[in-house]
């Protein structure tokens, strides 16, 4: 993973007070961790043009190191959640429904069989719009976690910085929506494996 | 048991290259024993495969354009334009 590149630039602060600078040098990087963060096209330029507006009013202020992306990933990271809030939608999983660290109970069965799905690249489709949508579904902390590192391929250290998390809490935070994300694909599979089943069954009677 | 826990909870950072140099072999020996601990690795790579695999980001056109015009306002003290629902209110 090319990780990090979308974290340096040697822009001057001076781009965060003209609104053209500013645009040509981050709006697609705002746009796309916007859109990262969001359910839809419309909320995505939301978050981006709140985005915008914040760093052109605090812009003067601006005391930070010479790259600002850092600065400017975490109002957009800011506004996504301001516009979850303001939608009132609550995460569909709840922190504690989110795997511990480690379920011996399921490592114990190690229910997986991955390789043998026959149609794994058919169901991409289906499989990717539901992971799209559990990624939405997690809390705050958890889908930036996802979008940062496996989505947008900013290193540990540097999301962790960006989420005001030590790396430990950082970990903790990646690896439960995985685990979470990993048990979305399970129950997608069994239940594809539950209807194939049913339609299976109606045929032979 | 305890060394499945050991394992599991620096699995993603092994798989993600994130590891303790020094704390790979501990890991790489343990798979090749413990079909339990291959399974979650597994389970990770399909996650991280679909992940990997989401399409990217294309900014859809006229948002750019859209948000230079809340930027001239902005800057000329204008109120912003409601172009969808309530969220664009400049708090
Ligand atoms: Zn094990």
């Amino acid at each position: 993973m090319t990780a990090g590149a979308c974290l340096t630039s040697d822009a001057p602060n001076s781009a965060l007070l003209d609104p053209d600078l500013l645009l040509d040098r981050y709006g697609e990087r705002i746009y796309r961790l916007a859109r990262r963060m969001s359910n839809s096209d419309a909320d995505a330029e939301d978050v981006m043009q709140n985005t915008l507006i914040k760093i052109l009013r605090k812009a003067d202020s601006y005391r930070g190191e010479s790259d600002p992306m850092g600065w400017i990933y975490r109002i957009t990271l800011n506004e996504a959640r301001e516009l979850h809030r303001k939608r009132k939608r609550r995460p569909a999983v709840s922190l504690d429904a989110l795997p511990i660290d480690f379920d011996e109970t399921q490592h114990a069965v190690g229910v997986s069989d991955i390789a043998g799905r026959p149609d794994k690249s058919a169901m991409a489709g289906e499989i990717d719009d539901r992971i799209r949508d559990a990624i939405q579904e997690l809390p705050d902390g958890y889908r930036e976690a996802v979008v940062l590192y496996d989505l947008e391929g900013v290193p540990y250290a540097e999301a962790a910085q960006l989420m005001g998390l030590s790396l430990g809490g950082f970990k903790t935070r990646l690896h439960r929506a995985r685990l979470h994300l990993r048990n979305v694909l399970e129950r997608f599979w069994a239940d594809r494996d539950a209807a194939t089943a049913t339609t299976d069954g109606e045929a032979k009677s | 048991m305890n060394l499945c826990r050991e394992v599991a909870e620096r699995l993603l950072a092994y798989r993600d290259g994130e590891l303790e140099e020094t704390e790979e072999p501990f890991i790489k020996e343990h798979l090749q024993y413990c079909p339990s601990c291959l399974d979650l690795l597994n389970g990770y790579d399909e996650v991280c495969d679909v992940l990997h695999r989401l399409q990217p980001v294309n900014m859809p056109s006229g948002v750019l354009e859209r948000c230079r015009e809340r930027l001239r306002r902005e800057a000329a003290g204008e109120p912003p334009l409601h172009d969808h629902g309530d969220s664009c209110s400049a708090e």
